[in-house]
């Protein structure tokens, strides 16, 4: 071993994080070695808080420090719209859009049989409950337009159709402020398919 | 597509190269396990964006480096480009053309290529998948489209097949079936339609080109779908009919489907045959005309491409010329000439009809290949 017990121990736990790669773990762990003490108490504290204090929202499975989180105690949310997304990262994005001003719930996960995910293993039956529960009008649909998210999107709107509540999906196509000559192939391709009368 | 000069960096057995190269014929000479093939490989890389061999980009890389890059100076119409195609066990694959990466461009390659290599023999002989693999590879090379389609298509069977597995565990896995069968049936839709119409064309310039090349008997290639009604589908049938076709016999076939746990119709059960006066050429063509259909296969790939794209494929003839007889060797040169890149490997000139070759007009230059250099032999040698 080059490195001396403590160092290799955290150079390998370094390495499990997403991105981080031997050489980069390793770079990192030098600079901890060179930061001033108080900055990595700092960093150490901020990790297990982040793990303590973070947890999942009972209503839409969110992540939030407070349980319900603030979108779902938010006042000013109209709770008649419910969008329905993959990941809690997908709330971010749909938040930042400051467009959209209902609730959400958060699947963690689609369904993917090779990786032995079915509808049970993801937040399916918390999201019947709560349109049973009433007052939710409308349904949005925003898992990713890939294969699982379709056919997620497509699993929930089965159940929810007899439900009496209102589908809807999101729409797919050019990028908006992309100039068509940068948009792929594929995509133009598909959006043109799904043209509409203006 | 041309390309003008190749520089390799850690690439397969090539620390560095930069060469020039020849706007016709370029042989490259040398004896085995030299480089021959790696730089083969690389030219395809530079057209497609991925290599022929090698699903692996970190199988590319030299021995003991951390990455490779290949770059090429291409002409396009009038315009010249530089494609660059750099792999980083960190970064990935990075294709860039003209400076920074397009994160889209990723997908897609500069220009088309025909590979013909000794295994393309197996077209003809071997297995159905083979003739799948051989079509789609051509498809995707016009349609960018097609190559999305199929990837889908693929992705869905692999989830639907999941789903059947654990059906024989439990029966309420079932009801998730349906949610798969309407992505098959409107990816599966796409590719068969695009499959049926580019036989249809592939068939025709085939019919043509193979009397050309000396062949005998009448030369035909039909498209055996696994789902049979698409044979009897118009080729302007409406994509939505195709589905609801699709969709109506998954339902047929689908307690049987249970009972073995796999998919059973589909793109994925597709078959391509070659008739000689109708007859199959897989089991009644001799070894000879079997070789002559794969060569007429060929120039109707470089044909096709051809007319879709509007721009000629570069030709990667990959240790061919030990594998085929004297007439056809003369019928491949000498098509080389009709303005068209080719690179072609060979372990001696003896291989190589020159002869043939001076006649013409395209011009040519030899390489000499060793040990992961490559350089042009000089006039005398």
């Amino acid at each position: 071993m080059i490195f001396a017990e403590p160092i290799a121990r955290l150079i390998e736990e370094l390495t499990k994080l997403p991105g981080v790669g031997p050489k980069t773990a390793q770079r990192l762990a030098f600079h901890v070695l060179k930061a001033p003490a108080d900055d990595v108490r700092k960093l150490a504290r901020a990790l297990i808080e982040a793990k303590d204090k973070v947890r999942y929202c009972s209503i839409c499975g969110n992540i939030t420090d407070i349980d319900p989180c603030r979108i779902c105690s938010g006042s000013d949310r109209d709770r008649g719209l419910l969008c329905v997304v993959e990941e809690p990262r997908d709330v971010i994005a749909m938040e930042r859009t400051k467009e959209f001003k209902g609730l959400y719930h958060v699947l963690n996960g689609v369904i993917s049989p090779m990786e032995g995910v079915g509808p049970d293993d993801i937040r399916i039956k918390e999201l019947l409950a709560r349109i049973r529960d009433g007052g939710v009008k409308e349904v949005i649909l925003a898992t990713n337009p890939n294969i699982e998210g379709e056919a997620t999107a497509m699993y929930i709107s089965r159940l929810l159709k007899p439900l009496g509540v209102r589908v809807t999906r999101i729409a797919h196509g050019v990028p908006v402020g992309g100039e068509l000559e940068y948009a792929d192939e594929v995509t133009l391709a598909r959006a043109l398919e799904g043209r509409r009368e203006v | 597509m041309l390309v003008r000069r190749i520089f390799l960096s850690n690439f397969r057995n090539y620390h560095r190269l930069d060469i020039h190269v020849g706007p016709g014929l370029n042989i490259l000479l040398g004896d085995n396990a030299q480089g021959k093939t790696n730089l083969i490989e690389a030219i395809h890389i530079v057209a497609t964006g991925r290599s022929h061999r090698s699903a692996r980009d970190s199988e590319l890389v030299s021995w003991g480096r951390q990455g490779y890059l290949v770059k090429a100076k291409v002409t396009r119409g009038e315009a010249d480009s530089i494609v660059e195609v750099e792999y980083s066990p960190v970064r990935g694959k990075e294709i860039r053309v003209n400076g920074p990466a397009r994160p889209l461009a990723g997908s897609g390659g500069m220009g088309a290529v025909v590979v013909f290599s000794p295994d393309d023999l197996q077209i003809v002989k071997g297995g159905p998948s083979l003739r799948r693999r051989f079509l789609d590879l051509l498809i995707a090379q016009v349609s960018q489209g097609y190559r999305y389609d199929l990837g889908r298509y693929v992705r869905v069977l692999s989830q639907r097949n999941a789903v059947l597995r654990s059906s024989r565990f439990s029966r309420s896995a079932l009801a998730d079936l349906d949610i798969w069968d309407e992505q098959l049936a409107e990816a599966g839709a796409r590719v068969v339609k695009r499959r049926r119409s580019v036989i249809e064309k592939l068939a025709e310039v085939a019919a043509a080109v193979h009397p050309r090349i000396g062949g005998t008997g009448k030369l035909d290639i039909r498209y055996l779908p696994s789902l049979s009604f698409v044979e009897s589908f118009s080729d302007g049938a409406r994509l939505d009919s195709l589905k609801d076709e699709f969709a109506r016999n998954l339902k047929k076939v689908r307690s049987e489907e249970i009972e073995r746990g796999v998919s059973l119709v589909g793109p994925h059960r597709d078959d391509v045959a070659f008739l000689i006066e109708g007859m199959d050429a897989r089991t009644y063509a001799s070894q000879g005309q079997q070789r002559s259909i794969v060569l007429c296969l060929k120039f109707s790939e470089l044909e096709f491409i051809r007319s879709e794209t509007g721009d000629a494929p570069i030709l990667l003839l990959d240790d061919v010329m030990s594998e085929i007889d004297r007439s056809h060797q003369e019928l491949l040169l000498s098509y080389i000439s009709q303005d068209l890149q080719a690179f072609l490997t060979a372990t001696h000139l003896g291989q190589v009809d020159l002869g043939h070759l001076d006649s013409n007009r395209g011009s040519r230059i030899i390489f000499t290949v060793e040990n992961g250099t490559c350089k042009p032999m000089s006039a005398g040698a």
